[in-house]
């Protein structure tokens, strides 16, 4: 159970991550966006925390939505990046390739104090 | 969607009622946007209980959703802290303007009159028969002290007028500040 709490908080932050990268390309509507996050198992929260994290993103204006009538099926609400939102990826981005090369040196040891370098 | 199902109707009916204290138009646009995905889900073949049961418990979305707009919000809370310092200093300003306003107005007041009377007095004392006045001092001594005095109460009486005056128009401008700031707070939107 521990690792799945630790797995809920971890994923919190980098969904927003990848809901923004996913959304880069084109606008999207919001059962693909989930969909294709719940192809990817680690990623895959319940589909309904996706919905709440959109709105969120939405309210600090990284997304804009509108709705459209698609050819066969119901209406669909799609995203798309604003200008910040594109900023924000840009931010996100560079913070998570610093962080995965700060945790790769910590997981193989190479953050550890090096004494004998005099 | 064109038929209704009664499972998706009652989930999205669980949905709405869990949202208290969310504007009405924001919560239709969240169970518009649930609906959606229940619609497009059906439409692509898949089973309502399994969408359905894949969405999380109504509630669990519902609270998912409050929390997220309450994380977007930290002026929220920290808002209403600075509406509550606003309003004390607001309430301080007007406590502090009240004793000096009644301070100041009082000494005003009393002096100037006072003072008016005194000088009025002695001008005119040579006017007052003898036996009405007795006093250690010549008649000529005690309009000359009289009329120092009530001059010098005149003049104290007029600068406490004067320094009410620039208090009045500097709480004046202290409280309109105080109360627009607070108006842009209460302006500011609130779950």
């Amino acid at each position: 159970m521990a690792t799945a709490d630790w797995l809920t908080q971890t994923r919190k932050g980098l969904l927003e991550l990848c809901i923004l990268a996913l959304i880069e390309g084109e606008p999207t509507y919001g059962y693909e966006i989930v969909t294709r996050l719940a192809a990817a198992p680690p990623l895959a929260a319940g589909e309904g925390t996706i919905y709440p994290l959109l709105r969120r993103l939405r309210e600090e204006g990284w997304l804009r939505t509108y709705w459209k009538e698609s050819e066969a099926g119901p209406p669909r609400q799609y995203y798309e990046l604003t200008a910040s939102g594109s900023r924000r990826l840009v931010e996100l981005r560079s913070q998570w390739t610093g962080l995965t090369g700060a945790v790769a040196g910590a997981l193989n040891g190479r953050l550890k104090p090096q004494r004998e370098q005099r | 969607m064109s038929e209704t199902n009664p499972a998706v109707e009652r989930y999205l009916a669980r949905f709405t009622e869990a949202l208290p204290g969310v504007s009405a138009a924001e919560r239709g646009e969240m169970v518009h946007e649930i609906r959606s995905h229940i619609a497009e889900a059906l439409f692509a073949g898949r089973d309502a209980a399994e969408v359905l049961a894949k969405l999380g418990p109504a509630e669990r979305l519902a609270a998912a959703y409050r929390a997220e707009l309450l994380l977007n919000r930290p002026p929220s809370s920290a808002g209403r802290l600075a509406r509550i310092g606003l309003v004390s200093a607001l309430a301080g300003t007007s406590l502090l303007s009240l004793l000096v306003i009644s301070l100041l107005a009082s000494v005003a007041l009393s002096f100037v009159v006072s003072g008016l009377a005194v000088f009025l007095v002695g001008l005119g004392l040579p006017l007052i028969p003898e036996p009405l006045v007795s006093s250690p001092f010549t008649r000529g001594q005690s309009q000359v002290i009289m009329m120092v005095v009530g001059a010098v109460s005149l003049v104290l009486g007029l600068a406490a007028a004067m320094g009410l005056w620039a208090y009045v128009r500097f709480a004046g401008r202290t409280v309109q500040g105080l109360l627009a700031r607070i108006r842009t707070r209460v302006a500011a939107p609130a779950v």
